[in-house]
């Protein structure tokens, strides 16, 4: 975990950029830029289930039947930690999104893949003369991801109640 | 006590060394290998110039001592020289890191005054239209682009109602001194660090409000009432005060967000901090200059967590020093 608390510490989008910057802009650095500064939480979050999946009775069962413990793993603690995962993947596609467009905002993006970022980026130019070109790619990005954020929300409520009040 | 702090700073410096290293093999995997790229932005190409920075530079020894080299020279605090700026890495950042402190401190006790206000208005009458409407509001700023806020905040206060600057941090050509100074950069701070600021404002008003509304169950809350306090009391001095301590761990762990936040906003506003600097190198591709900003904004995310962890204490004191 000392790996994950080192990509925790690091400024996310700051590496993203350099990252990106360094790769040089396409959808593929991007992709992986994003990837690259996206998966400590999820790593920390399925530590945190799978600790305390492995002390249930129905694991405890499982190792006395002499299951193996990459099976026990596989088959009983994965399956069980996945829908805390799922919501949290709901919420990172949003906080993709923002990142995506800020980066395209800073024309980091795919030059051969116009975005909302880059549109709002570009329009920043002729603001005065015409505001519409920033303003509704940027309406765009805030309804996405608002829509992507009460998704998760959703799924928390349904998939867990326990953890509903955690939110992130 | 002491030794708390101190392991905690002898744990910072080895994840310091940790991101040099990863900075070291980053600049490594830019296009060109680093003599000609650095003869290239200092605008000459010849075989002479570029075999000649090999030798500066020790790029003509084997990679373990070239990594000594670096590390020794971040360490000395050398970061490098920006040939598009002709002048070194380090100076330019020292030259730009105060507006960005000011920015980002000013951005960071917006956020939490505010969302600590907000989070608690929310949890004090649940259920109500005020609850509904921080709620709501909290959703919606925490779903927006930064960059747009601050372009929207241009376009209305700037362009439309003419009340603010749109750019800067003090008026060009004005030389205020004193207090007509202040009064200045302070106009151009406020639409940046406010666009910062209600970001993570709407965080820390959801973090609020749901941990509030967690330790207002509890059982001394209960013990509280029957003893007779009065709501007031009960909400700030009892829920208020346990409500606080995952706000500060998420304020802690957001400072490496707040840097991010303020490249957007200082590239928008022309606000000439850090975040700025980084723009202009990524534009240039001034790769040594944007892996400098770069140590530097993680060596500052260091300090603030390192404080963090030391306010932890004041807010909490059942906390024991241990790492």
């Amino acid at each position: 975990m000392r790996f994950t608390e080192f990509f925790q510490t690091i400024p996310s989008f700051a590496l993203a950029i350099v990252l990106v910057a360094i790769l040089q802009p396409s959808i593929y650095s991007i992709t992986a830029s994003i990837a690259i500064v996206s998966w400590p939480p999820v790593a920390r979050l399925v530590r945190g289930e799978v600790l305390s999946l492995r002390t249930r009775e129905y694991v405890q069962a499982a190792v006395v039947t002499g299951q193996t413990t990459s099976w026990i793993i596989w088959r009983e603690i994965l399956p069980n930690a996945l829908s805390p995962v799922i919501v949290l993947a709901s919420l990172m596609v949003a906080t993709a999104i923002l990142l995506e467009s800020s980066l395209s905002f800073l024309g980091l993006g795919d030059p051969n893949l116009i975005s909302w970022g880059y549109m709002v980026g570009a329009g920043r130019t002729v603001i005065r003369q015409a505001w519409w070109i920033t303003v509704f790619p940027g309406i765009a990005i805030l309804v996405s991801v608002l829509g992507l954020n009460l998704i998760g929300e959703g799924l928390n409520d349904a998939l867990n109640p326990r953890l509903a009040k955690e939110g992130r | 006590m002491l030794s708390f702090v101190l392991q905690r700073i002898v744990k910072g410096v080895i994840v310091l060394l940790a991101i040099i290293v990863m900075n070291f093999f980053l600049i490594r995997l830019a296009p060109g290998d680093p003599a000609s790229v650095m003869a290239g932005e200092a605008g000459a190409s010849d075989q002479v110039f570029v075999t000649q920075l090999r030798e500066k530079f020790g790029l003509d020894k084997p990679l373990p001592e070239q990594l000594l080299i670096y590390v020794k020279g971040v360490l000395s605090l050398d970061l490098g020289f920006s040939f598009r700026q002709q002048m070194p890495v380090s100076k330019l950042i020292m030259e730009r890191l105060p507006a960005t402190l000011l920015l980002t401190l000013t951005a960071f006790v917006i956020s939490l005054v505010l969302g600590i206000f907000f989070g608690t208005l929310a949890a004090r009458w649940p259920g109500t239209w005020a609850d509904t409407a921080i709620t709501v509001g909290a959703l919606v700023f925490y779903a927006t682009p930064l960059f747009w806020i601050a372009l929207i905040a241009i376009l209305l206060f700037s362009v439309q109602l003419d009340w603010l600057p749109s750019f800067g941090y003090e008026t060009v050509g004005a030389n205020y001194s004193g207090f007509a100074h202040a009064i200045d950069v302070g106009a151009h701070l406020i639409m940046p660090a406010m666009t910062i600021g209600l970001f993570f404002m709407a965080t820390y008003t959801r973090m609020t409000r749901a941990s509030m509304l967690e330790v207002k169950r509890l059982d001394f809350i209960k013990t509280a009432r029957a003893k007779g306090l009065t709501q007031n009391v009960i909400q700030r001095r009892h829920v208020l005060r346990n409500a606080l301590l995952p706000v500060v761990t998420l304020a802690g762990l957001h400072t490496g967000t707040l840097i991010g936040g303020a490249v957007l906003t200082e590239t928008v506003f022309a606000w000439p901090g850090i975040g700025r600097l980084m723009y202009e190198a990524l534009l240039q591709r001034d790769y040594n200059l944007l892996l400098g900003v770069f140590v530097v904004c993680s060596a500052m995310v260091l300090i603030f967590n390192l404080v963090t962890d030391l306010v932890y204490r004041l807010v909490d004191p059942r906390i024991e020093f241990t790492t």
